[in-house]
């Protein structure tokens, strides 16, 4: 069941109540967490219900194991096998087709004509994402042996929690563990709960649907039907069809987490209005970045052995971010293009910063110079780095990397004939950009209303809200994007 | 004095959520009745669980290879088959009835009375080859549309539907229009109404010539507007189906535009197998009687050399490459190529779209 059905509503509406009628039960609050967890995957793939489980029973082991072990080479040895063994399940899964796929065109050209038997794969969802939750806490505990959770229960718990199997936020089990026992909320939690659910709704259901039904998907599938203006302007779309489906899905899944008495820390942060692309990594899906951050860029050596070995960590991690979205030439293109802009970045500010301890006096403690033409050069950088971010989502859309160059193609060809677009994708392209922006503000006035009102027209407020969302809204359910990785 | 704001307990919260859920329900009244009902055929046909039970884990052709890319006679649908061997041999495969490779044929339909849209008739296989640039037996030339409109459910809004409008745009002085729905077809007509619809289209962009493809979402019951529950497959269901599809190719047979039904292709699943042919023989036998439309049948298009389903097909070079999606009945664009061509081949005999634009975007 989808986040935005009918069927979820109705299950969240019984999980809520179970949830504060057992949450000072130490054992039957787990035991009912461990079941709702349960039989909301069981409802999106009942036969592999079983590998959320065994991914965390088979974490908590190895960091068992891990905590447990003396010598350093065998606790090494223990983690090695952890993460070949969940990134084993994470490859089977994600890339048995595209290597069946490639198998036959590889051994034709030497003359081998094998029939292999194909196995029709039931794809996991949200395997990316909880499998990087489990890897995150065995390395943790290796890291710090004082991290070992003792209860099995929880770390199925922290890797099977429901609001965020799907895709995220990804979090670390030193965040949710202690939440289990001491729920984190205050007064305010729930009304920002309840904001943050109606952000996620109107993205995805009003903004994202809209756009990509009016001119994404189209534009996409046959960009040399268009003009270049309608193209580009399907290109922008799809930047903020991404951040509002994305974006609003984090949104649900925090607000939702809020109400169970969990808070989860946000994933994303005005992404849009960002001068580089470094910072643009820090504000956009900010609990994967860090993942990459803590557990590969670190590991590789990070920034700490020189300058040339920095930016080609950065490379390397972004690569393999890309390839972490599917085994398609056109998302490590994606991570590789990315890896390329923040390592450019990383070596103007290297060299910017070179120069200036060079040409001033570092003794006074003073800055950089002010330059009067800094708000121009600010407002460049914002544009340069919004049209790289939002031409390099091309190629997430794209079907391959061949239609992304038609994309390309039909947007640089200036050319005037061609389909147009509808004018409400207009403001539905300036809503979705600033939403982020404004958003926060929305939140807290919502806030403020409900907290003045008695509870009864605070649930007729919020039925308001909700029904006026759902008309300007797509009948029938749409996808999420981010469930395919 | 500043009015301190409620404080929220966790029960409370619950509270508000609760009537906040209670209020949608009453506003969204019929849209939960619809759910419920769709709920309910789910778990009465056991659909809610078939594809997941039966297609987690399992080798999907008894064969130990995909589908290889096949000769053109095999998809030529213009090969002719005999009708009663076709009726006498249908090999049938995990209960779904498998196609044959030489027994395609393109379905016609009649012209009947004064008025009507003349339409060629097949007379030999070189023709329908589109190797005669006439066509002996009717005095008609071939349709040189300039605009065409694609309709249907999801199966144009991807797939087939954007693979189509790429091969038509090659050719410059043609303009394509692609209208797909998601989540529509003539069962469910009070949230989206084909019929009207297309009638809007047409008197909106004027094509003269019409593609269809779509039946996906209509293998479940009707409720007629009395809210008598009519079960799928049987008698009235199947009367107040065609009286629909009939009515949805009404107008455009009124104003003359040449239509292809393009049918729907074979399915995995055996149920769902069975409701689509049901689905294809009702919409072929209303496209027979109503004059300008043409049933393509496609159901052999992407099947394998066996006529089973095939989720692969291997391209020259060795390459396997997925034509259907991982929901066994989607198209995927490589699937959509495939239907696309075997579409215009068999169309070839009707309509000229004249010489293609030798800069247009390539495949």
């Amino acid at each position: 069941m989808s986040l935005i059905s009918f069927e979820f509503a109705l299950f969240l509406l019984t999980v809520l109540w179970l949830n504060w009628a057992l949450r000072s039960r130490r054992t039957a609050y787990r035991a009912f967490l461990l079941t709702a967890n349960a039989l909301f995957y069981a409802s999106q793939s009942t036969g592999l219900l079983l590998l959320p489980l065994g991914v965390g029973m088979s974490n908590y082991l190895f960091a068992l194991l891990v905590s447990r072990t003396k010598g350093n080479t065998l606790r090494k040895v223990w983690l090695g096998a952890d993460i070949i063994l969940n990134l084993g399940f994470l490859a089977f899964f994600k890339y048995f087709e595209f290597l069946y796929q490639s198998l036959d065109s590889v051994l034709a050209p030497l003359g081998l004509n094998l029939h292999l038997p194909f196995i029709e794969l039931y794809f996991p969802i949200g395997i990316s994402f909880f499998i990087f939750q489990g890897i995150s806490y065995c390395i943790d505990v290796y890291r710090d042996p004082k991290g070992l959770i003792r209860n099995p229960v929880d770390v199925l718990l922290f890797v099977s929690f429901f609001p965020t199997i799907l895709a995220g936020p990804i979090m670390r089990a030193g965040q949710f563990v202690p939440q289990l026992d001491k729920p984190d909320y205050d007064s305010r939690s729930f009304h920002d709960a309840f904001a943050l659910i109606l952000s996620g709704l109107f993205k995805k259901l009003v903004l994202s649907s809209y756009l990509s039904e009016h001119i994404v998907r189209d534009v996409f599938q046959v960009p040399a039907a268009y003009s270049s203006v309608t193209v580009l302007l399907g290109v922008y779309s799809y930047s903020i069809q991404i951040y509002c489906d994305f974006s609003g899905y984090s949104d649900m899944a925090i607000g939702i987490a809020q109400l169970l008495g969990f808070r989860l820390p946000a994933n994303f942060r005005m992404p849009y209005g960002v001068c580089n692309v470094q910072e643009f990594w820090h504000h956009w899906h900010i609990s994967f970045s860090t993942w990459l951050r803590d557990y590969l860029y670190i590991p590789l050596g990070g920034s700490k052995k020189g300058r040339l070995r920095k930016y080609a960590n950065l490379m390397a991690t972004m690569a393999i971010g890309g390839l972490w979205h599917g085994p398609h030439s056109r998302f490590l293109l994606w991570g590789t293009l990315h890896g390329i802009a923040l390592a450019l970045t990383h070596a103007a500010k290297d060299i910017r910063q070179t120069w200036f301890a060079a040409g001033t006096d570092t003794k006074s403690g003073a800055g950089p110079p002010v330059s009067a033409w800094a708000p121009a050069f600010k407002a460049g950088a914002w544009f340069l780095t919004f049209n790289l971010v939002s031409f390099l989502w091309v190629f997430f859309q794209a079907e391959d990397t061949a239609r992304a160059m038609e994309v390309f193609q039909a947007v640089f060809a200036f050319k005037t004939k061609g389909m147009g677009f509808e004018f409400w994708v207009l403001p539905a392209v300036a809503a979705g950009f600033l939403i982020q922006f404004v958003g926060p503000y929305a939140q807290d006035l919502f806030c403020k209303i409900q907290q003045r009102m008695p509870i009864p027209l605070q649930g007729a407020f919020l039925a308001l809200l909700c029904v006026l969302i759902m008309k300007l809204g797509p009948s029938g359910v749409p996808p999420f994007i981010y469930f395919q990785f | 004095m500043v009015k301190k704001p409620k404080e929220i307990t966790p029960v409370k919260a619950v509270l508000i959520y609760s009537i906040a859920l209670v209020l949608v329900v009453f506003s969204e009244l019929p849209r939960v009745l619809s759910w419920v009902e769709e709920t309910r055929c789910k778990l009465v046909s056991g659909q809610m669980f078939d594809s997941i039970g039966t297609n987690q884990l399992k080798l999907v052709s008894k064969t130990s290879a995909p589908a290889e890319e096949t000769d053109q006679a095999r998809n030529d649908p213009s090969s002719q088959a005999d009708p009663e061997e076709m009726e006498a041999a249908q090999p049938v495969v995990n209960g779904c009835p498998a196609a044959q490779g030489a027994d395609q044929q393109v379905a016609l339909s009649e012209s009947s009375g004064a008025g009507d849209v003349e339409i060629p008739v097949v007379q030999s296989e070189q023709q329908a080859n589109g190797q005669a640039t006439s066509t002996p037996g009717t005095s008609s030339p071939k349709l040189k549309p300039h605009k065409v409109l694609l309709v249907g459910d999801s199966m144009i809004a991807e797939g087939f539907g954007p693979a189509l409008q790429r091969w038509l745009s090659k050719h410059t002085s043609l303009e394509v229009i692609r209208k797909g729905q998601y989540s529509t077809g003539f069962v469910h007509q009070e949230d989206f109404n084909w019929a009207i619809t297309l009638k809007e289209l047409i008197r909106e962009d004027k094509p003269d010539l019409i593609v269809i493809h779509m039946g996906t979402n209509d293998p479940i019951d009707i409720l007629d507007d009395s809210g008598k529950r009519l079960y799928f497959g049987n008698d009235k269901w199947t009367e107040v189906y065609a009286s629909r599809v009939r009515e949805f190719l009404k107008f455009a047979s009124e104003k003359k535009i040449l239509s292809f039904w393009v049918g729907l292709p074979i399915m995995c699943s055996n149920k769902y197998c069975t409701k689509i042919i049901l689905i294809n023989s009702i919409v072929e036998q209303e496209c027979a009687k109503v004059s300008g439309c043409v049933y393509v049948d496609s159901w052999s298009a992407l099947a394998d050399s066996k006529g089973n389903y095939s989720a692969f097909i291997k391209r020259p070079g060795g390459r396997q490459t997925r034509i259907r999606a991982k929901d066994n009945v989607h198209l995927t664009e490589a699937g959509g190529e495939i239907l696309s061509e075997y579409f215009l081949r068999a169309a070839r005999g009707y309509i000229d779209l004249g010489a293609e634009d030798e800069n247009a975007a390539q495949h």
